[in-house]
C-alpha cells in the first residue's frame, strides 16, 4: 500500500515539475493563440525539454532519492522516460510543418535562422543519445567512452534546445518568462558538471586501497579494496557501486561492479569482475597499494529488502556476484534457510567461483546446480538453458514462498522472467539485476 | 517486481503528458486567453456602434505586436538574422495591390525567396487585433510613405479578404514592385 501511495506521488510530481512552467506561458502577457495543431507542438517541445532537463537530476545518485528504488531501477527509468521524450521533441517540427507546410524551409540545417539551427543542434544530440545507448555494443562503445559522450551530449542538447527557446519562443515575451526556462537548465547542467567532474575532484571521500587482484576462471578477476584509514563502508548483500582506480582527479574511468563479499565484512569488499572493456581488460595489471574510489553503496537487488522462508537464485555468467554476496553473508550469519542456485554460462570452463561456491555448501543449506550451455562429454548433471522442468526438478514444490532473485544478461533474464510468469509466480517475487546499466 | 512498476509509471507518465499537452493547445487554440488587455475582449465586437465610433487601433497595435510579432521582426521593427524589417511595409501598401498584399500575407502566411524563414499565417487573431497590429506597424515602423489616417485598416477590410484559398507562395506572386 505505501507504494502504491509513493508511486501516486512521485508521477504526480513528475508531472506537476514538467508541466508548471509550460502552464506559467499563460500567464499575460500571452501571444494571440493559434491552431491546435501548431500549439500542441510548441506543448510537447516545451514538456519535451523539461523532461530532458529533469534526466540530470535522476541520474545526479543522489542516494535520498534513489535508496527507496535502488539507482538501477532509476536509471532504468531514466533510459524509458528520455526516450519519451526524445519522440515527444520529434513531434515537434513534424507537427509544425503538417500546420504550416512552408515552414519545411526551416528545416534546411544550411538555412533557416539561428532558431532553426539550435533546434537542430539539440536534436543531432539527442538522436546521438539515443542511438549511444540503445546500440552502444553493436557500435562497439566501451562504456568509458560512452559515459563522456553521453555527458556532452546530454548538455549540448539542453544548452542548443535553451538557446532555441530564447530565441524562437513566442511564449518566452517578458524577463521573467525568460528566467523558468534558462535558470533551470543553467542550475541543472551545473549540477551534473559538479556532480560528476567537479565534486569527485574536491570531494574524493573515502579512499581505498588494492589489497590484491586475483585471476580466475573465465576471464575474470577478483579485485579486492580495503578502506585505508576508516571503518569501510557498510552495504546490503547484493549492492553495487562505482569504483574508480587511480590517482588521477579528474576522471570518467569510473565502472559500476556488484560487491561479491559478505556484507558482514565492510572492511574488504571484494568485487568478480568480467574482463571485456579497456578498463576491466587491464584490471590484472593493477599493483596492490593502488588507489580506489568508491561511490556506493547502489541497488536494491537484495534479500534482505525481501524477507522469506527461503530463495531460489539464478545467475548466467558474471551475474554471480550479486548472488555470492548473498551467499558470503548468509554463511557469516549462519542462515539456515534452503537456497537452490543455478548457475549458468557458455561452458563448465567459462563459470568463476565453483571453488567458492562448494564451499559455501557445507556451511549453508545449498543445492548448487551448475548449467552449462555446451557440457563436456562425460557431464551427468544439467545442461542447455534453463527452463521450468529444470527448476521444478531441484526446488521443492513451495517454489512460490520463496523470492527468486535473477542476475545475468538481458536476453536470459527476460526468457526466465517470461517463463516464471507464464507459469503463475506473482510479480512481486521476482527480482531481477539488469546487470548492462547501459 | 521493480522493472514492472516502471513500465506501469512510464505508461501513465507518457499519457497524462500527452493529455496535458493537449489540453494546453486546447486553452491556447479555443482562445480561452487572448492577451492581457481586457480591451482586445471589448474590441472584438464588431458592431455598427463600433464601427462608426472610430476604430481605436492605438490601444491594442503596440500590445499585440509585442505578443506577436516583436519575436521576429524585433522591438523596433528592424528585424534580425532571417527575418524582414518592416521599414518598406509603408511602401508596399501605398502600392498598387499593396493593401490587399499586406492583409492576405497576415491571414495566409508569406513564402518567398528573399527570406529563408517563411511569414506563418496569423489568421488566429480576430479581425480587430489584425487590423489593429498592421496599422500599429504602418504608422510607426515605415521609413516612409506612412499612411494617413483615411488609409488606415478597419476590421472589416480584413473580413472580406478571409476564407479564400490562397497559399503562402501564392501570396508572394501578388507582391507590389517597389524600387
Amino acid at each position: 500500500m505505501n507504494r502504491i501511495v509513493s508511486g501516486i506521488v512521485w508521477v504526480t510530481l513528475y508531472l506537476v515539475i514538467i508541466m508548471v512552467p509550460l502552464f506559467l506561458m499563460l500567464i499575460p502577457p500571452v501571444p494571440t493563440g493559434r491552431s491546435f495543431l501548431l500549439e500542441f507542438s510548441v506543448a510537447l517541445g516545451f514538456v519535451g525539454l523539461t523532461q530532458i532537463a529533469v534526466q540530470f537530476i535522476l541520474i545526479s545518485r543522489f542516494k535520498a532519492f534513489s535508496a527507496p528504488y535502488g539507482i538501477d531501477i532509476i536509471l532504468h527509468f531514466h533510459r524509458q522516460i528520455a526516450l519519451v521524450a526524445i519522440g515527444l521533441i520529434l513531434l515537434h517540427p513534424i507537427l509544425i510543418i503538417v500546420d504550416t507546410p512552408s515552414r519545411i524551409k526551416l528545416l534546411n540545417p544550411l538555412g533557416g535562422n539561428w532558431a532553426s539551427k539550435s533546434a537542430w543542434i539539440s536534436t543531432f544530440c539527442l538522436v546521438g543519445l539515443a542511438v549511444t545507448s540503445l546500440f552502444r555494443k553493436e557500435l562497439r562503445l566501451n562504456y568509458e567512452w560512452w559515459r563522456l559522450i553521453h555527458i556532452i551530449l546530454g548538455v549540448g542538447a539542453v544548452v542548443f534546445a535553451q538557446i532555441h527557446v530564447t530565441m524562437a519562443g513566442l511564449y518566452t515575451n517578458t524577463l521573467w518568462k525568460h528566467a523558468v526556462w534558462a535558470v533551470p537548465a543553467v542550475f541543472l547542467v551545473a549540477l551534473i558538471l559538479f556532480m560528476r567532474v567537479l565534486r569527485p575532484a574536491l570531494f574524493p571521500g573515502n579512499t581505498w586501497k588494492v589489497a590484491e587482484v586475483r585471476p580466475e576462471e573465465g576471464d575474470c578477476v577478483t579485485l579486492v579494496l580495503e578502506p585505508d584509514g576508516h571503518a569501510g563502508m557498510s552495504f546490503l548483500p547484493g549492492q553495487f557501486a562505482w569504483i574508480t582506480l587511480g590517482e588521477r582527479r579528474f576522471t570518467m574511468q569510473e565502472n559500476p561492479f556488484s560487491m561479491m563479499s559478505s556484507a558482514n565484512r565492510p572492511q574488504r569488499l571484494e568485487f568478480g569482475i568480467k574482463e571485456v572493456g579497456d578498463f576491466t581488460g587491464s584490471l590484472r595489471d593493477v599493483a596492490p597499494g593502488t588507489r580506489a574510489r568508491i561511490d556506493g553503496p547502489h541497488g536494491a537487488f537484495s534479500i534482505d529488502r525481501y524477507p522469506a522462508v527461503g530463495y531460489v537464485f539464478i545467475a548466467g555468467g558474471i551475474g554471480i556476484t550479486p548472488m555470492l554476496s548473498f551467499l558470503n553473508t548468509m554463511a557469516d550469519r549462519r542462515d539456515p534457510r534452503p537456497i537452490a542456485l543455478f548457475y549458468a554460462d557458455k561452458s563448465l570452463d567459462a563459470m568463476p567461483y565453483q571453488e567458492e561456491l562448494e564451499k559455501l555448501g557445507d556451511q549453508l543449506d545449498l543445492e548448487l546446480t551448475l548449467v552449462p550451455e555446451n557440457p563436456p562429454e562425460d557431464w551427468e548433471g544439467e545442461s542447455g538453458m534453463i527452463d521450468w522442468d529444470m527448476l521444478e526438478r531441484h526446488v521443492p514444490k513451495e517454489l512460490i514462498q520463496r523470492e527468486l532473485f535473477i542476475c545475468g544478461p538481458p536476453p536470459m533474464i527476460s526468457a526466465l522472467h517470461g517463463t516464471l510468469k507464464e507459469m503463475g509466480v506473482h510479480e512481486e517475487h521476482i527480482h531481477l539485476e539488469l546487470f548492462d546499466l547501459v | 517486481m521493480r522493472h514492472y512498476l516502471s513500465y506501469v509509471l512510464l505508461g501513465f507518465l507518457a499519457f497524462f503528458l500527452i493529455a496535458l499537452s493537449g489540453v494546453f493547445a486546447w486553452v491556447r487554440s479555443a482562445q480561452l486567453m487572448i492577451t492581457t488587455e481586457p480591451l482586445v475582449m471589448e474590441h472584438r465586437s464588431t458592431s455598427p456602434e463600433f464601427r462608426t465610433q472610430g476604430f481605436e487601433w492605438r490601444e491594442i497595435g503596440p500590445t499585440s505586436y509585442h505578443g506577436n510579432c516583436r519575436n521576429c521582426h524585433g522591438d523596433d521593427g528592424s528585424g534580425w538574422d532571417q527575418y524582414p524589417g518592416l521599414a518598406d511595409a509603408g511602401r508596399l501598401y501605398m502600392a498598387e495591390g499593396g493593401r490587399e498584399y499586406i492583409i492576405d500575407l497576415h491571414l495566409y502566411g508569406l513564402t518567398s525567396d528573399r527570406w529563408r524563414a517563411p511569414m506563418p499565417a496569423m489568421n488566429t487573431m480576430p479581425d480587430v487585433e489584425l487590423a489593429a497590429v498592421i496599422n500599429h506597424i504602418l504608422v510607426e515602423f515605415s521609413r516612409e510613405d506612412a499612411p494617413e489616417d483615411g488609409d488606415l485598416l478597419h476590421p472589416g477590410d480584413i473580413k472580406e479578404r478571409r476564407d479564400r484559398d490562397l497559399s503562402p507562395a501564392d501570396v508572394n506572386t501578388t507582391r507590389p514592385t517597389i524600387e
